[in-house]
């Protein structure tokens, strides 16, 4: 009997294994930024940890921006941003939020960065733990000319000290068009 | 009738093929909910301190249970892992207090910092489990470094409080120079980067030395994981 010839519908195991290969394969992915991957965007901000360890800035008149670099999968991957969301603890009367910014430049010349903001998350109220979220649809096919970031501001006037804290931000998207694993393979067919 | 005859038989793999998927789901969620069941313990205040967390929050601080027979990354056939480096470089201070200086030796704590404890972020895939944790370092210091992996979860899409385990710790042993240590990983070692991070605490210090740091007698170089995709 030719095994190969047979109706995939007669095949259970086939069909099994299918369906765990469909499973497994979801394109959806996610990474997420601890608190603990923040730097301050100056150099002398005094900052600190909370009680749940999340990132807190110290001295009122100090520097409450704090940064970190998204590591989105590098080119060829092609994706598409769906959504920013941001949890931290709030008792404060002013908010903290998460900005998701890309800096691009000329690929091969010297150029000046061109920064786009993409979306912003933030805290509301003064009620403790918070979480926000935007929806996004954001194409992302540029990493070889463009650096994505997520800015955290701890107050609006000035740092606002352990009352206002970020635990961490998440950045969910969807793998449009995954890495290609053999570069001599795509070379042969496509070039 | 030959028709009918085909879609009883079709009907009949269908079902079996769903009995089949069934019953590897079950036996998926069974050792789920069996490995999950009682591999964390509370952190006690003292293991807390240790690790820079405020016993305050507690209910929310756990230590993970690695059971200590586990395979380590050499016993592992070649293939069935990755590695992940990670340079001490990249370490931050959990405070502005940490005063962290490094050579091509390694990286260290200034003596003079009132702050010891030091970060690193870990970016993993999803879904990967991690084997294994080796720390490379130098100590010819009387006191001791400790780096610990610890995972952050928060509720999903909700708001709520941050639950941290640490999954495991190793301590540099001796003060014969240049060290390479490696711990297994085996519980609680799947990365979830939807609903948790994970980041690398180092101490640089002995506990119960004071709040000081040992200086650049103890530095940290190199933090490698091995993994299966």
């Amino acid at each position: 009997m030719n095994f190969a010839s047979k109706p995939i519908a007669k095949r259970p195991l086939a069909l099994l294994l299918l369906s765990i290969f469909a499973v497994n394969h979801a394109l959806a992915d996610q990474l997420s930024i601890d608190s603990r991957d923040f730097i301050p965007f100056f150099g002398d901000q005094i900052y600190g940890e909370s009680g749940a360890g999340n990132l807190v800035c110290v001295g009122g008149n100090g520097g409450k921006l704090f940064i970190a670099q998204v590591p989105l999968p590098p080119t060829p991957a092609q994706l598409d941003i769906r959504q920013l969301a941001i949890w931290g603890g709030d008792v404060s009367s002013t908010d903290a939020s998460a900005q998701l910014e890309r800096f691009c430049q000329n690929e091969f010349a010297p150029s000046t960065p061109i920064r786009t903001i993409i979306s912003n998350v933030s805290s509301s109220g003064s009620g403790g733990n918070y979480f926000d979220a935007a929806a996004l649809s954001f194409r992302v096919n540029d990493q070889q000319t463009c650096v994505y970031m997520v800015v955290v501001q701890l107050g609006l006037d000035g740092c606002s000290d352990s009352t206002l804290s970020v635990a961490r931000v998440r950045v969910r998207y969807d793998v449009v068009q995954p890495p290609v694993a053999d570069p001599i393979f795509k070379n042969g067919f496509e070039n | 009738m030959k028709k009918h005859f085909l879609l009883t038989r079709l009907s009949k793999h269908a079902n079996f093929s769903l009995l089949l998927m069934a019953m590897a789901l079950g036996t998926y969620s069974s050792c789920v909910s069996a490995e999950k069941a009682p591999l964390r313990v509370p952190l006690t205040p003292t293991e807390a301190l240790n690790l820079g967390l405020d016993p305050g929050h507690d209910g929310m601080l756990f230590r993970v249970i690695q059971n200590s027979d586990g395979p380590i990354s050499s016993s592992i056939s070649k293939g069935q892992t990755l590695n992940y480096s990670v340079s001490a470089k990249e370490q931050r201070g959990v405070n502005s207090e940490v005063f962290l200086q490094d050579t091509a030796d390694g990286r260290w704590c200034a003596v003079g910092s009132t702050g010891f404890f030091a970060d690193i972020a870990l970016n993993l895939p999803s879904a990967s489990a991690l084997t294994s944790m080796r720390i490379w370092g130098f100590d010819v210091s009387s006191s001791d470094l400790t780096v610990s992996l610890i995972e952050r979860c928060t509720p999903n899409n909700q708001a709520g409080g941050v639950i941290t385990s640490v999954i495991v710790g190793l301590t540099s042993a001796g003060n014969a120079g240049n060290f390479s240590q490696i711990i297994p990983i085996v519980a609680n070692n799947t990365i979830d980067n939807d609903a948790c991070t994970y980041t690398l605490r180092t101490r640089f210090s002995t506990p119960g030395d004071g709040f000081v740091c040992a200086g650049t007698s103890l530095r940290l170089q190199k933090i490698r994981f091995s993994y299966a995709p």
